[in-house]
């Protein structure tokens, strides 16, 4: 457990794409990947950086506290690894059986995408998380802010 | 299959140059949506992103050349190489030179196979191999990958109820008997308004006139009327009882091959499918197949005929009055539609309210210690409250609806009538009708209305049915994955000699056990240890064979297990687990389940062995006494024991210890510890321990660590050269001493509370 207060002092890539942790000892850990520890309540706050066997090796509580670059690399890298688009409009759906083809609007473009109707699940009142046929997450942040159309597809599912 | 947009364009390519595999990847690095084309030629790796042109993208190459945003290319060179990598949602293509990443492209987990076959195909290139040799040529991507993307193919109502049909063959005359009844039954019911006609025409009318009644054929009439009625009667109930026996055994025969196919599957499906999901599927679907049948087929096929019939014989009396009857129909049909629509919506909601409300129920009851313990009833009363208030505020809206779609139909049948008597009306004062064929043609057409309504609920009905039938099959498609040998070798009494060879497990992507190597002399006692998610019930559950190795062999007696018969070879293993399952049944049923002819003397010898016959004893109906869900209470270490006694019943050559002590605590422990003991005692024991304790007898203990051995031997043995193990001793040590120490000190304040007496 001791090895999970440390502080990691830089985060940068090496030649090889690698993605490499520096604690205040000077230790380097290669090939790590960070996780969020809450995802949808505090995504930047309380970072895990994990070996590739999924061990935790440093746990980050404020990203705030590395240099601009290292903060930047750790940030993008977890959207990387945690793809999760947020669906702003949805513009169309077409059913079939159990699953549905929804056509929306992303905060990473347009896009098409299958979902069971049964994985659409309504986190808190407002906030709405669908499940793709591949696994893919989608977040809906409040559905009272889409527009009429989309809510009124949305709502034959909820 | 990657299509490509660049398949035909051989502008891009140079002399001698063929393209050999197409990748287009769907992210750009920001992670945007945004198609990319990867294009791997015999002479360099060429990739092309596209602006983005929304999401319509032209498929084929015929059309226009797309936009180029940007091209980069790389020669092959020997030292480049090529990976795909999956992370959760997305998956990426990395090039890297013999010092360097080169370039990274980023793809949704979709198409996670054909990026895995377009690297194969890379590799296989740049090792100098010709693709189109091995396999790999360019319309062609290797083989997909066995996990990964997810193809869907939207199996369509139609698919879904040919399959329902295809599935009732046994019974077709059934059917057509059926149909022929209901043929029969709807031209009975038709008789009467016919037979109104010429009473009122020839009889009724001419008597206001002043002419007598002629009483016999009044009579001739009247019997008409009453005979078409009694036959009308007679024939749907001898349709609705055939079709109702018919479809009940179609509903029974899909319960049927469905469960028994369950059975069927191996354990990594049940471990993928929620349990109430499962339940469902075999009895509300079913069911709701059966009342399909039974109650809307029977429906439509009647309303059909009852149409075209009505429809012939209204053009029989008079084309031109029927005609004009006829006219508001399909509108009607149209609106009828539109109102059942917004309502089936309604409904749908209303049922998932309902279905949201229910599990805020099966939530907080079975954990109601804990709502009481953490003083959270106000919370879970809130909980269901806003439940409760979705539900009715759903059902608020259904009702609205609702409220006002009966007075409709309503509505419209009459302004439909109403249609009638105006033209009727205005031929009768134009004596091309006589008031008869009004009267009949009323009869007619009330009925044509009131089965409107059932009509129109047919199509939502097919669509549910047709839901039901996919859900159904969807289990009855998935093929088992431990499959029985061409011809299995009946394995008899095994002796128990065990033996891993090479062996490798991959559950999904993730290699769980490799390069296991093992020989267990019959009779010997192995114990594994390691930490968790090290392998090791994958192991034991490789024995039981409820996985086949991903690689290597496991052999019993010197035969690949594959081999056995997997119900013969199963009879040879006893298994005792973590959490002992007992059935709803008696104590000696529940001892007796592998071996169901069991006679009470060796049920009760059985029980003795496992020590668990005093205890059966002393219960107020012994061994018949209801155990399992509502059952007699039993301790954990009271069912164990019972569950050992199952073990020892079928007198197993192999046996699983699967944790079997690890749920129970220490003084629990020593009262199955001898049980156990007895049970072990001539078998071929796999152990799987937490408990140092438990494996004290063991021969050899097996150290797994992240899916392979690190270490083999004696107790002592291992201490001194695995350092795994030595920790593993530690950890047990002190946690044994800090029991004892915390019973001394249990025992001395005892002792202490009696001096103070």
């Amino acid at each position: 457990m001791s090895s999970n207060s440390t502080q990691i002092t830089a985060c940068f890539r090496d030649g090889q794409g690698m993605l490499v942790v520096r604690d205040a000892a000077g230790a380097e850990y290669r090939d790590v990947r960070p996780l969020r520890m809450f995802p949808i309540t505090d995504p930047d706050g309380f970072i895990s950086i994990c070996d590739a066997q999924g061990r935790e090796l440093v746990c980050i509580e404020n990203i705030d506290a590395l240099p601009l670059d290292s903060r930047e690399l750790i940030l993008h890298e977890l959207k990387r690894c945690t793809f999760t688009p947020v669906i702003l409009q949805i513009t169309k759906a077409l059913p079939f059986g159990e699953y549905a083809r929804l056509f929306v609007e992303t905060d990473r473009g347009a896009t098409d995408i299958t979902v069971d109707t049964e994985e659409i699940y309504r986190l808190s009142d407002n906030r709405i998380l669908l499940k793709d046929v591949n696994k893919i997450r989608y977040l809906i942040p409040d559905w009272r802010k889409m527009s009429s159309h989309s809510r009124r597809i949305l709502d034959a599912y909820l | 299959m990657s299509v490509s947009l660049f398949e035909n364009m051989h502008s891009l390519y140079g002399d001698g140059e063929t393209p050999q595999a197409y990748f287009t990847h769907d992210l750009d690095e920001n992670l945007r949506y945004g198609q990319s084309e990867l294009i791997l030629t015999n002479q360099r790796l060429l990739h092309m992103a596209l602006k983005p042109a929304g999401p319509a993208v032209k498929k084929n190459g015929d059309g226009p050349p797309p936009d180029i945003a940007s091209r980069q290319d790389w020669p092959l060179t020997g030292d480049l190489t090529v990976t795909a990598c999956a992370y959760s949602g997305t998956g990426a293509i990395e090039l890297r030179d013999a010092e360097r990443l080169l370039a990274r492209w980023q793809y949704t987990i979709a198409r996670h196979n054909d990026a895995c076959a377009f690297v194969k195909t890379f590799t296989a290139l740049s090792a100098g191999a010709d693709p189109a040799d091995s396999g790999n040529g360019p319309k062609e991507p290797a083989e997909p990958a066995a996990e990964g993307g997810f193809e869907i193919t939207p199996a369509t109502t139609m698919q879904s109820l040919r399959r329902l049909i295809s599935f009732s063959r046994p019974w077709y005359h059934l059917f057509f008997l059926s149909f022929l009844l209901s043929l029969a039954c709807t031209a009975a019911g038709l008789i009467p308004p016919y037979i109104t006609m010429p009473l009122i025409d020839k009889i009724l009318i001419p008597f206001q006139n002043g002419t007598p009644i002629d009483s016999s054929l009044v009579i001739w009439y009247l019997s008409g009327l009453a005979g078409a009625a009694v036959f009308a009667w007679l024939l749907g109930w001898a349709r609705t009882f055939t079709l109702a026996w018919v479809s009940e055994r179609v509903a029974g025969g899909l319960r049927d091959t469905l469960y028994s196919h369950m059975h069927r599957l191996s354990l990594d499906y049940f471990s993928e499918k929620r349990t109430g999901d499962l339940i469902a599927r075999v009895s509300t679907d079913t069911d709701r197949i059966c009342y399909f049948l039974s109650v809307y087929v029977l429906d439509f096929a009647a309303d059909v005929l009852m149409i075209l019939m009505t429809a012939a014989i209204l053009f029989y009396i008079n084309p031109v009055l029927a005609a004009v009857t006829l006219c508001p129909i399909p509108f009607v049909a149209w609106l009828t539609n539109y109102y059942r629509n917004i309502l089936r919506g309604g409904f749908a909601k209303s049922t998932r309210a309902w279905s949201d409300m229910t599990s805020v129920l099966a939530d907080a009851i079975p954990g109601v210690r804990v709502v009481k313990a953490f003083a959270q009833e106000n919370r879970e009363t809130d909980r269901f409250k806003e439940a409760n208030r979705l539900v009715v505020r759903a059902n608020g809206r259904v009702n609205k609806v609702w409220a006002f779609f009966g007075p409709m139909v309503t509505l419209f049948t009459d302004f439909g009538i109403l249609i009638i008597w105006g033209f009727a009306v205005w031929l009768i004062f134009k004596k091309q009708i006589t008031v008869g064929v009004l009267t009949a043609f009323v009869a007619y057409i009330s009925r044509f209305y009131s089965r409107m309504e059932s009509m129109i609920r047919m199509v939502s009905a097919v669509q549910r049915a047709a839901a039901s039938t996919k859900r159904i099959f969807d289990v009855i498609d998935v093929e088992p994955k431990i499959v029985e040998a061409a011809d299995p070798v009946m394995p008899g009494k095994l002796r128990g000699k065990i033996e891993f060879r090479d062996v490798a497990f991959s559950y999904g992507k993730r290699e769980v056990v490799h390069g296991v190597s093992l020989a267990i002399e019959p009779g010997e006692m192995i114990g594994f240890v390691g930490p968790s998610g090290s392998g090791k019930t994958t192991l034991v559950n490789l024995v039981c064979r409820f996985y086949d190795v991903s690689h290597g062999l496991v052999l019993v007696d010197d035969t690949d297990i594959r081999d056995f018969s997997i119900e013969g070879f199963r009879k040879n293993i006893g298994i005792v687990l973590q959490e002992p399952f007992l059935f709803y049944g008696t104590i000696a049923e529940n001892i007796a389940y592998g071996k169901p002819g069991a006679t009470r003397s060796e049920i009760i010898e059985a029980a003795r062995a496992a020590c668990a016959h005093d205890f059966i004893i002393r219960l107020p109906d012994g061994y018949d006494t209801l155990v399992g869900e509502r059952g007699q209470l039993l301790s954990g270490g009271e069912r164990q024991r019972i569950s050992i006694a199952r073990a020892i019943l079928i007198n197993p050559s192999i046996l699983i210890l699967d944790e079997a002590t690890s749920s129970v605590d220490v003084e629990t422990e020593k009262e199955i510890q001898q049980a156990l003991e007895n049970l072990i005692h001539g078998r071929t024991t796999l152990a799987v321990a937490h408990r140092l304790s438990t494996l004290k007898q063991s021969d050899r203990i097996v150290v797994l660590e992240n899916g392979s051995i690190t270490g083999v031997g004696g107790h002592t043995e291992l201490l001194s050269i695995n350092e795994t193990y030595a920790r593993f001793h530690r950890t047990n040590a002190e946690m044994y001493l800090s029991t004892v120490r915390q019973l001394k000190e249990a025992e001395a304040a005892k002792e202490r509370e009696v001096d103070y007496e």
